[in-house]
């Protein structure tokens, strides 16, 4: 029992995983935003992982490109904001805020 | 006579002396007798009937004997024959009346009398007296001739007023039956003129009946021909083809056509043989087609039903056929189909006679047989050929079967096979020992604590609240109270809640992406200003969470809605969505 099993689960593990890689080159990078007069950075890096930088405060998170085309930024606190990528420019959906659009930083 | 009677008694007178004149003159009398008789047997040979010779016999008899009166009575055959010759109209009168009686006197009707089979003469003063003769009758000659044949006689008194001598009987009986032979000999005569009229009638009736007997036989003849040349072509176009040429033939017609049709939309069978063979299109067209079946209309009651056909006599319904019809017939062969069959171009002049058109009739009875029977053949040929199709449809269709039953076979072993390796291994699963179990459990474990680890949205596995000091609780009465005075009120539920429904004025600050949200919202957001928090599922406290962060981040008075969103709806304070 336990050595029919064993292969399964391995593949459903290795499947896992490999759907948590994205190919993320085109996306990484650094972009800037302001709402009123809160300037916000983001910074995406080419590992996942990422910040979200304002003058208060700086907040790691990990992200994503989702099939559609969609990035996904996932807070530590197991929440999503979702956002589009535009050519070089992110936009991202969080509740009760106007769309902030990002712009890559050079 | 005179000079043959000098001639004979010129030599007498010399031989004879004292009897010489005595025998002289019964000389003469014997030679005026036979001379009489001579005469008469060739005065009556002459007479062409039975009723001639009695006329020409009466003066013949009367002259040598000298006698006043004579009539006589001619039987035959039913009939009645009257002659008199020297009677005046008071005596003639009467005895044409009784004639009849007189014969039958003699001659009763029946044969019931004595039978008379020779002539006889009866002469006597007795007779004079008599009823059924004129009055003075010296004498009464019967003669038999042949059955239902047979004639009396009678004579007046001489001029003399003597009786008859035996030499004047003799004569008297001579003529008799010379009259006798003369009359048979005319009888015979009439019988054979009669009987060879009658042959000559039959003969001519046997002829015509021959004539008619061979025109039947023709007509029978050509029927024969006909079935035995039609009933071996089962295409109707060769049998309307061969058909026509057999009337054109059978009735001398230089030309004629054929022309079948059938179901709207269907294909007309037309035959056409004479000059300018182009005109068959004027049999197939729609045009002729209308024309043909509207003489069909116009016969009315007469239409030929199934099987059945009628000779066009109306010259105008003809002349509206598609082609020249000099003899046209209608058929109707069945509820489908129906045809018309013209003639053209005779021959020879004059009309059909009524045999020929029989014939004609009967000849197309034949067609439409033979033409049915095509017709059926056809059907049959179309149907065989369905059936040969459809046989090769189902052969094909078991050969699928065939395929389809070895595949299911295959399948159902393959099933069988598979349904028990899956039962061993259910078999086997009811026997797993509790070392399985527990490796499926742990396994389970590793393989969900690696999947939240590695998930962006894993959550901890004992909440960090837990940890941290809880936040103060406020009842919805007061939290209203505080809200009215200038308090935050923050909903720390996911936006999907937030949007179904939240306090008013609640600011939507999820616990999953605090941090965001917060520097976006409540960065410029003065430390004293009282903040209240709800929002809470049953596996997550969100507005303890974010109650702990607040505190966190130096805010001085941050409180939790007891109760949360159910406890400010049931105290009745407004909701909004």
């Amino acid at each position: 029992m336990t050595n029919r099993l064993l292969p399964v689960l391995l593949l459903l593990l290795a499947l896992s995983l490999c759907a948590c890689s994205r190919d993320k080159d085109t996306v990484a990078g650094t972009y800037a935003a302001k709402n009123g007069d809160t300037e916000i950075t983001l910074n995406l890096k080419e590992n996942g992982t990422g910040t979200w930088s304002t003058d208060l405060d700086e907040i790691q998170f990990k992200w994503s490109v989702r099939k559609d085309g969609r990035l996904w930024l996932h807070t530590r606190e197991g929440g999503v904001i979702q956002g589009r990528i535009m050519d070089d420019n992110i936009t991202l959906a969080l509740p009760g805020v106007p769309d902030l659009l990002f712009t890559q930083q050079q | 006579m005179s000079n043959a009677k000098g001639n004979i008694s010129t030599p007498d007178s010399e031989r004879d002396t004292t009897d010489g004149h005595r025998t002289a003159a019964a000389v003469d009398r014997q030679l005026l007798h036979i001379q009489t008789l001579y005469e008469a047997t060739r005065e009556l040979s002459g007479a062409a009937t039975p009723s001639a010779v009695l006329n020409a016999f009466l003066p013949i008899a009367m002259g040598p004997l000298g006698l006043t009166f004579g009539f006589g009575v001619l039987g035959r055959d039913g009939g009645l024959h009257v002659a008199t010759l020297g009677l005046g109209a008071a005596d003639r009168d009467p005895f044409d009346a009784n004639a009849r009686m007189l014969v039958d006197k003699f001659f009763p009707p029946g044969g019931t009398g004595p039978a008379i089979s020779s002539p006889a003469v009866l002469a006597g003063q007795h007779l004079s007296h008599s009823a059924d003769v004129p009055s003075g009758t010296s004498a009464i000659a019967v003669i038999p001739l042949d059955t239902g044949s047979h004639a009396v006689l009678g004579f007046g008194p001489k001029l003399t007023g003597e009786p008859f001598s035996d030499d004047e009987t003799d004569l008297l009986n001579g003529l008799v039956t010379t009259l006798s032979t003369a009359l048979k000999k005319a009888c015979a005569e009439q019988d054979i003129t009669e009987r060879n009229t009658s042959l000559k009638a039959a003969l001519a009736q046997t002829r015509e009946a021959h004539e008619a007997l061979d025109r039947r036989a023709f007509q029978l003849h050509t029927l024969y021909e006909a079935t035995l040349e039609l009933s071996a072509i089962n295409e109707p176009g060769a049998l309307c083809n061969a058909f026509v040429l057999t009337l054109m033939g059978t009735f001398s017609f230089s030309a004629g056509w054929i022309a079948l049709y059938g179901p709207e939309g269907s294909e007309p069978d037309a035959v056409y043989r004479g000059p300018e063979p182009d005109r068959r299109t004027l049999l197939i067209s729609h045009s002729g087609r209308d024309k043909v079946l509207g003489r069909f209309v116009e016969l009315k009651d007469r239409m030929p039903q199934h099987g059945q056909s009628v000779l066009l006599e109306d010259g105008a319904a003809r002349a509206a056929l598609p082609l020249d019809a000099d003899v046209a017939v209608l058929f109707t062969l069945d509820n489908d189909w129906r045809g018309a069959i013209g003639l053209f171009s005779p021959l020879s002049e004059g009309t059909m006679p009524p045999d020929m058109r029989k014939l004609l009739l009967s000849l197309v009875r034949t067609f439409m047989v033979s033409l049915g029977n095509a017709k059926h053949v056809q059907l049959i040929h179309a149907l065989n050929s369905d059936l040969a199709a459809r046989n090769v449809e189902l052969q094909n269709t078991l050969d699928e079967l065939t395929s389809a039953r070895r595949e299911i076979n295959l399948l159902t072993e393959a099933r069988e096979a598979i349904i028990g390796l899956v039962q061993g291994e259910v078999q086997r699963v009811w026997r797993a020992s509790w070392l399985d179990v527990s490796l499926i459990i742990l396994a389970g474990v590793i393989l969900g604590g690696l999947f939240n680890a590695s998930s962006p949205s894993g959550i901890d596995l004992i909440p960090r609240s837990f940890f941290e000091p809880q936040p103060e609780m406020v009842a919805a009465q007061d939290a209203r109270t505080l809200a009215g005075s200038g308090a935050v009120i923050l909903d720390a539920r996911p936006v999907e809640f937030y949007n179904q429904g939240h306090l008013r004025d609640a600011v939507n600050l999820p616990s999953d992406m605090f941090g965001f949200a917060y520097s976006m919202k409540l960065a410029d957001l003065d430390p004293a200003v009282p903040i209240i928090v709800y929002g809470r599922t049953i596996s997550r406290n969100y507005a303890v969470d974010v109650a702990q962060k607040l505190t966190g981040l130096g805010h001085e008075k941050v409180l939790v809605l007891d109760g949360g969103l159910d406890a400010w709806e049931e105290a009745g304070y407004e909701v909004d969505s």
